[in-house]
């Protein structure tokens, strides 16, 4: 659990992060937003002590930060930023190993922990374990900066805007790919983006910040239901119902009955409802075929299911 | 005027090993032996030195630049001159003549080393630094293992570069009279008396192959090597 207590942070004259309490609950994945300069990474950064609260305190299962030794915090805490994240010069399989060699781990078990770690973001280590970070696409790239990031098991999981680089449709996958692995993980993750919409779609619970200052923190489905303020209302955007699809996923939703459609048109069993809503709206279909990761058909969803699920109020 | 280079075959032996059969190393093995000499211990000290500047980057570093300045702003022959006689006035007895020259082109060399490793550790993406220190690496890990790795990767071309500008400055080891191929180049023509181009044309031809060969080298395994992939084109 990480709670930050009458935080600011200045920067020369520019108040960067005023007066900022917040709790992250244990095995949540709470989500930071908010427009450019609002002072997200500074507060990320915080709890890993890249940077120092110039007042306020911070503390991390309990304890300050500042009274634990930094490297010790740091092993306990993984980071995933966008871009320069991974070192150039080690490959995959080394990035992914650097944590558990500074542990200390003997090598078959960091062996085998790359190979499940590697697995586990969706990359076969055999294709990829000896390449270059040079030589992967920006997605593949973003893949690995999480697999290092979970490789020592830590229980904290700092990520600042890790999608934002890649292009819209593999941001979706990446997206669907971690709220994945977050099901199964539960780590208590501090997830930085300044796209309201990732927001929604990820969040446990979500902070808006302006301006240094937190305006309103709670679950998605309150965010967009009652937004404390115009700020907020007006962040959020006018497409709240559509918002809210985006957090139910086809899986939880759709008929497993082997479809009778004989559609061509399919979604994947893993993609939001939102998205399934706008395959329909754009094939002209009231029902869609549902297909599994390796394209096996799973099943058929409807423009009813989604109705019934957006009349329901929570997931 | 005829040119006849069978006096280069005549004293072939004599420009390449000096009198290395019997004891005294010399001509151009001599050189290849002092630029290699020199250049190791211009590696080492520069790295280590851009290594401190980097992680005490105040006033520790501010004096190591002032000092590489100073060292780089004098002519070598000056730094040769001053050690040949500096040596056997500081510790009585004289030390070997190449010594003293290897001591000065690796003293003069390692500010180049230091000025251009510095710059390559300072070119390397704010993020790398913090990426290492998040995974909860101390300053120093980080840069032994994450930014010098880079960093070098990146030099080898000017290392390279350095190297050659060495092997060429061996040459002012004349000065001094150690037996490297100049040295020896003029003794030959000393006794021969009646063919200086030629036997310079061979030593100007030999240090040009040399220095061009190492140059190719140097390419085309750069080359290959990104190729590879073993040099990282972009970082992420
Ligand atoms: N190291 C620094 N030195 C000086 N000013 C800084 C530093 N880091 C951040 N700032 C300033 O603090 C403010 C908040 O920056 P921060 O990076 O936290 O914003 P952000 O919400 O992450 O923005 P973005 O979405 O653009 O990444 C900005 O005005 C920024 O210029
Ligand atoms: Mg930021």
């Amino acid at each position: 659990m990480i709670r930050f207590e009458g935080v600011s942070r200045k920067f020369g004259e520019v108040l960067a992060v005023d007066g900022l309490d917040l709790e992250v609950f244990d095995r949540e994945l709470c989500v930071l937003v908010g427009p450019s300069g609002s002072g997200k990474s500074t507060v990320l950064r915080m709890v890993n002590r890249l940077v120092e609260p110039s007042e306020g305190l911070v503390f991390v299962d309990g304890r300050e930060v500042g009274s634990l030794k930094v490297e010790t915090l740091r092993l306990g805490i993984g980071y995933v930023i966008q871009g320069v994240g991974l070192f150039p010069h080690l490959t995959v399989a080394a990035n992914v190993a650097v944590v558990p060699e500074l542990l200390g781990w003997p090598k078959g078990r960091i062996a085998r922990r790359v190979g499940d770690m590697l697995e586990l973001v969706g990359l076969d280590p055999g294709r990829y374990g000896r390449r270059f970070p040079f030589e992967l696409s920006g997605g593949e790239a973003q893949r690995v900066g999480v697999a290092r990031a979970l490789a020592s098991d830590p229980p904290i999981l700092l990520m600042d805007e890790p999608f934002s680089a890649v292009d819209p449709v593999n941001r979706l996958r990446l997206q669907t790919e971690f709220l994945a692995i977050q099901r199964t993980l539960r780590k208590t993750v501090v997830f930085v983006t300044h796209d309201v919409d990732e927001a929604i779609r990820l969040a446990d619970r979500v902070a808006v910040l302006k301006s240094g200052r937190l305006i309103q923190y709670d679950v998605p489905e309150t965010l967009l239901e009652r937004p404390n303020s115009p700020f907020i209302a007006d962040f959020v955007g006018a497409d709240r119902a559509l918002k809210r699809l985006s957090r139910f996923t086809v899986r939880d939703w759709m008929q497993p009955t082997a479809g009778t459609t004989d559609a061509a048109i399919a979604v994947d069993l893993d993609a939001s409802l939102r998205d399934a809503l706008s395959t329909m709206l754009g094939s002209r279909a009231r029902t869609i075929r549902v297909h599994d990761r390796d394209h096996r058909p799973a099943g058929e969803i409807g423009l009813q299911d989604i109705e019934r699920a957006a009349e329901c109020g929570t997931r | 005027m005829p040119f006849d280079f069978t006096v280069i075959a005549r004293n072939l032996d004599y420009l390449l090993w000096g009198r290395t059969a019997s004891g005294e190393i010399g001509g151009l093995l001599l050189t290849v032996a002092m630029a290699v000499e020199s250049g190791i211990i211009a590696l080492v000290l520069g790295i280590a030195l851009a290594l401190v500047a980097w992680r005490w980057s105040g006033w520790v570093r501010r004096i190591l630049l002032a000092l590489a300045d100073l060292v780089r702003g004098v002519p070598l022959i000056f730094v040769i001159f001053w050690i040949y006689f500096l040596i056997p006035a500081l510790f009585g007895s004289s030390v070997p003549n190449s010594r003293s020259v290897v001591i000065a082109l690796a003293w003069f060399s390692s500010a180049a080393v230091l000025y251009s490793t510095l710059s390559g550790l300072l070119a390397i993406p704010r993020g790398q630094y913090e990426a290492g220190i998040a995974s909860g690496l101390g300053p120093g890990r980080v840069l032994w293992s994450i930014l010098l790795p880079q960093a070098i990767r990146n030099l080898i071309p000017s290392f390279i570069g350095l190297f050659v500008s060495l092997i060429k400055d061996t040459s002012l080891a004349f000065i001094v009279n150690v037996p490297e191929l100049t040295y020896v180049s003029s003794q030959v023509n000393n006794r021969t008396q009646v063919y200086p181009t030629e036997i310079f044309l061979f030593a100007g031809v030999v240090y040009y192959l040399l220095c061009e060969g190492l140059t190719l080298a140097a390419n085309s395994l750069a080359s290959a090597s990104r190729r590879t992939g073993k040099t990282a084109a972009k970082s992420r």
